[in-house]
């Protein structure tokens, strides 16, 4: 198959679940299309220079280790990024929960990138200790934090749910 | 809150989102930046490690303006060049020295069918070009035999697959494209062969859209 047609099947098929994976690490939809897109770009641009096994799992440990330092390594490396932001392409088509989006908006990156392998990718700690290459101990550490967070924040606010299904 | 709660919230979270309608281009042209970037990065490491083997070399590479071209090239012949990019505000840089070949430059793949490539020094500092630079591809077989490309076109982003790219880079950090959304005009191949040695005579009457979200620049003149 031709290489180029082959990525683009790979995109096709894997920007929405991506988008939805990096929704959960950044809880921002300019910050979630933003990852995608580079992570769909650096995937793009090895394609048929390097051998993926799995290239679905390796987008997501791009992501994972771009969201890290996302901000900060992007801004220096995408001049695209440094100018001014366009509006979100993407669109809201389902519900999403108010008190975790501002609950999750509270946490860091890593905590947030720990919390999304658990609960979006379902990976034990070993497994995400190696996607986000740090040890175990780390892992269970933000898990630990992120997820008190989270309580902390519903009892708080209480689990409302708000949002839009098509508009 | 229990775990299924929190995991029902991520359900939601996962599924909330649809990509764009033209996500698949948005990326395309994402990865053409990006290779952009890594020639461009590429031949500025290479400018460097030409200067720093001193001005025997500087010298030999022959720029008019003591910089030397950046590529490796073959045997080409050696093309006029009324190549001129204009600014918004009215101002022009004229690309003088354009080199054709049939070499892929540093940093590019050697893979797929033959392509010529016509470009200018190119002498990058601080991750920018130090002088505008123009930067043309196409695949012989898909350009040759006096061919008129109009744009924009409907051709798939992925740079290995059109038959032609023109590029350029301002020293303000803008980088356009043929290829980057918001392009117009036209490019007629003239004449473009390999064999046996490199020939490159293009018209190029192009309004090129911005890969950085600046504006837009034109670029016009021939090789001939």
């Amino acid at each position: 198959m031709d290489k180029v047609q082959d990525f683009a099947e790979f995109a096709a098929v894997q920007t929405r679940p991506l988008l939805g994976f990096a929704h959960a690490l950044t809880a921002d939809p300019h910050d979630a299309w933003d990852l995608t897109q580079e992570t769909l770009a650096r995937m793009g641009e090895r394609w048929g220079r390097s051998r993926f096994d799995e290239p679905a799992a390796y987008a997501r440990t791009v992501m994972v280790r771009l969201n890290i330092d996302r901000i900060r390594r992007l801004r220096r490396e995408l001049p695209l990024l440094g100018g001014p932001r366009e509006e979100a392409p993407v669109e809201l088509v389902g519900e999403t929960d108010a008190w975790l989006v501002e609950a999750l908006v509270t946490l860091s990156p890593r905590q947030r990138t720990a919390l999304a392998l658990r609960y979006v990718e379902d990976l034990d700690v070993r497994a995400i200790a190696e996607r986000m290459g740090c040890s175990e101990g780390t892992v269970k550490s933000q898990l630990s934090r992120g997820t008190e967070r989270l309580r902390e924040h519903a009892r708080e606010h209480g689990p409302l749910r708000t949002g839009t299904r098509g508009d | 809150m229990t775990e299924e709660q929190i995991r029902d919230g991520y359900d939601r979270l996962d599924g909330a989102l649809a990509p764009p309608l033209d996500a698949e281009q948005r990326v395309q042209r994402r990865v053409a930046v990006r290779r952009r970037q890594r020639r461009t990065a590429v031949a500025g490491v290479a400018t460097l490690g030409v200067l720093a083997v001193g001005a025997t070399v500087v010298g030999l590479a022959g720029g008019d303006d003591g910089t030397g071209p950046a590529v490796a090239t073959d045997p080409a012949g050696d093309p006029v060049s009324t190549l001129v990019l204009t600014r918004p505000d009215g101002s022009t840089y004229a690309f003088e020295n354009v080199e054709v070949t049939c070499k892929a430059p540093e940093g590019e793949g050697t893979e797929g069918p033959q392509s010529i490539w016509a470009l200018s020094p190119r002498v990058i500092k601080d991750g920018r070009a130090a002088e505008p630079f123009v930067y043309f591809t196409g695949i012989v077989s898909k350009i040759a035999g006096d061919r008129t490309f109009t744009f924009p076109n409907d051709w798939t982003m992925g740079t290995d697959q059109m038959p032609m790219v023109l590029f350029a880079a301002d020293t303000d950090g803008n980088e356009v494209a043929s290829s980057a959304g918001g392009e117009s005009g036209t490019v007629r191949v003239v004449e473009a062969s390999c064999d046996p040695t490199p020939v490159l005579r293009l018209e190029v009457d192009m309004t090129l859209g911005s890969e950085v979200e600046k504006h837009s620049l034109k670029v016009a003149g021939s090789l001939h």
